[in-house]
């Protein structure tokens, strides 16, 4: 297995589209890759000979979807057994999730779903956060996630919430640029305070991606380029925090992998203007 | 707010968005909310409500490909959400919703000239459960040889076997998924069908068998002697002779399916 002894700044999602051009194995320009963990954790068919096959040559990160880290009902034991489960196998350098929840145990709504930002949701979180870095022996990464609909009269913002997470809990942030816009435009606020708010020693991991402007909000689909607006905040944010890795998610109409690696290597020219070159040279499969 | 606690926001919160038969009520977690964007109240519900349908219904139709490609577009999305409106997901993981699916088919009976819905439905339940799952050990082939004809022998299957059986040939029909047809499946499918799946060097094999062939198969996985299962299929198929044992014999040690043999002298 190839584990960095640096941090490897530029990467994509894996996905299924991407399977046959990959197994290939053809000399890529991205460093690294993020999985989705829950289409490894209950398989042993093609999808994790796929991530075997890809985590033998490049770092893996694990990606989840269905924590559910801000569930009152508490996390499901089998879901973080499964998922402990891939992580021994996978050795990711990076486990992350959203800072969301995702229904109720007897009814899943399979969604990232909002929730007011109050004293009672952080005791909550700070809960589980701690079984689940306990139960998962390692730090987690919680996303920011786009919203549509938001709680007047809660005690925190959006950032001032984040920073409360993971200054008591021992968590790092994923900062998506791209939910952080999306909220700013849906919310109406300056997504420069929300970016400037976060000290950078919380922030391990950065995601980019593309969102849909439906015309009366702004939806988080992963379906598109990087829009300029979010390039432009990606800026502002690398420049203070150039160790973290850098990740262009794109789950819906996905392009062939060399259009998506494009769009990652834009990252890595504007992380070039802030801090020198990011070593983008061609990975070739004896890495 | 903050006198609200984050359980009783969740339930109100679900309540609201969770797809249901039962009639809308007005929900009370909208006095709650601020929409996003110039979205409504309703409006910036409704953004979560459809996309839980959306995301189960994709769901099913990635599992249930064939009963899909049989019903088009329309049907199959009428029944996809009446499944999701009497069927909450309890899964963590998306792409397992669905289990009651082929029993809800067969108790709608939605077309009764395509009696064969719920049968097809179980058979892709199936074939994506063997899809991940991991391939077992089974035994060599040699292991034939040492048997005794005095012993009590009982064959175990691997966890990557299973038996299938239809009144409806519906390997037939999965087969032609994806094709056109203008309406009705484009095969004959009023027949039956039995068959053995299993999993081997990471591959799904299909393998049609015969009424007796899977009647020795089945006895066999329900912990039948070896004797006991071909008695039984020879006194129910006098026309299965030695011959054929001999060749159901070499396609279970050829396919991998005998996870162990126990011998009993």
């Amino acid at each position: 297995m190839n584990t960095p002894t640096q941090t490897p700044h530029i990467g994509v999602g894996l996905r299924p589209t991407h399977y046959p051009f990959l197994e290939e194995k053809p000399k890529v320009r991205v460093q690294w890759f993020e999985a989705i963990s829950e289409n490894y954790m209950d398989s042993e068919g093609r999808p994790l000979d796929m991530l075997e096959l890809i985590r033998a040559d490049y770092p893996v990160a694990l990606h989840g979807v269905s924590l559910s880290i801000v569930s009152a009902e508490g996390l499901r034991s089998d879901y973080l057994a499964k998922l402990r489960t891939l992580i021994d196998r996978i050795n990711p350098f990076i486990v992350s999730d959203h800072l969301c929840w995702t229904g109720q145990h007897h009814a899943n709504l399979h969604d990232l779903l909002p929730f007011p930002f109050t004293d009672d949701a952080l005791r909550v979180i700070q809960e589980n956060v701690d079984r689940a870095q306990t139960t998962l022996g390692r730090q987690i990464l919680l996303e920011n996630v786009s919203t549509y609909l938001s709680f007047p009269g809660t005690p925190y913002t959006e950032w001032e919430f984040l920073i409360q997470v993971a200054k008591t809990t021992g968590c790092k942030l994923l900062c998506d640029v791209n939910n952080l816009y999306v909220n700013s435009q849906n919310h109406h606020f300056d997504p420069l305070t929300f970016v400037d708010a976060i000290p950078t020693e919380l922030i391990g991991q950065i995601h980019l991606g593309g969102y849909s402007d439906m015309g009366t909000y702004l939806f988080d689909t992963h379906s598109k380029p990087v829009y300029p607006q979010v390039w432009e905040l990606f800026s502002h944010l690398i420049a203070r925090v150039p160790d973290v890795p850098v990740l262009i998610e794109w789950d819906d109409d996905i392009p062939e992998f060399p259009r998506l690696e494009e769009e990652a290597l834009k990252a890595a020219t504007i992380w070039d203007s802030h801090h020198g070159p990011v070593d983008t040279k061609a990975l070739s499969t004896s890495v | 707010m903050d006198q609200l606690t984050l359980k009783h926001f969740q339930h109100l919160f679900s309540q609201a968005t969770q797809p249901s038969v039962e009639p809308e009520t007005s929900p009370t977690i909208g006095d709650l909310l601020l929409p996003g964007g110039t979205l409504t109240t309703p409006g910036a519900l409704n953004v979560y409500a459809d996309g839980v349908v959306a995301r189960l219904t994709e769901a099913l139709g990635e599992t249930f490909e064939a009963i899909w490609w049989v019903c088009g577009d329309d049907d199959f999305f009428q029944f996809a959400k009446y499944y999701i409106q009497t069927h909450p997901s309890s899964t963590y993981n998306l792409s397992n919703y669905g289990e009651e699916f082929p029993d809800v088919l067969d108790r709608m009976a939605p077309f009764p000239d395509l009696p064969f819905l719920g049968d097809l439905a179980r058979y892709e339940w199936l074939f994506k459960f063997l899809f991940h799952t991991k391939p077992h050990e089974s035994v060599s082939p040699d292991s034939l040889q040492s048997l005794s004809e005095d012993a009590t022998i009982r064959f175990h299957f691997g966890s990557a076997m299973r038996l299938f059986t239809s009144p409806y040939a519906i390997y037939d029909l999965w087969k032609l998924r994806g094709t056109e047809h203008d309406g009705k499946p484009p095969t004959e499918w009023d027949h039956s069908q039995s068959l053995v799946l299993y999993k081997k060097d990471k591959q799904i094999f299909i393998r049609e068998v015969s009424d007796a062939e899977y009647g020795i198969l089945l006895a066999l996985q329900q912990n039948a002697t070896l004797e006991g299962a071909l008695t039984s299929a020879v006194d129910a198929h006098p026309s299965f002779d030695q011959q054929r044992i001999a060749d159901l014999f070499q396609m279970m040690f050829h396919t991998g399916i005998i996870h162990h043999i126990e011998i009993e002298p």
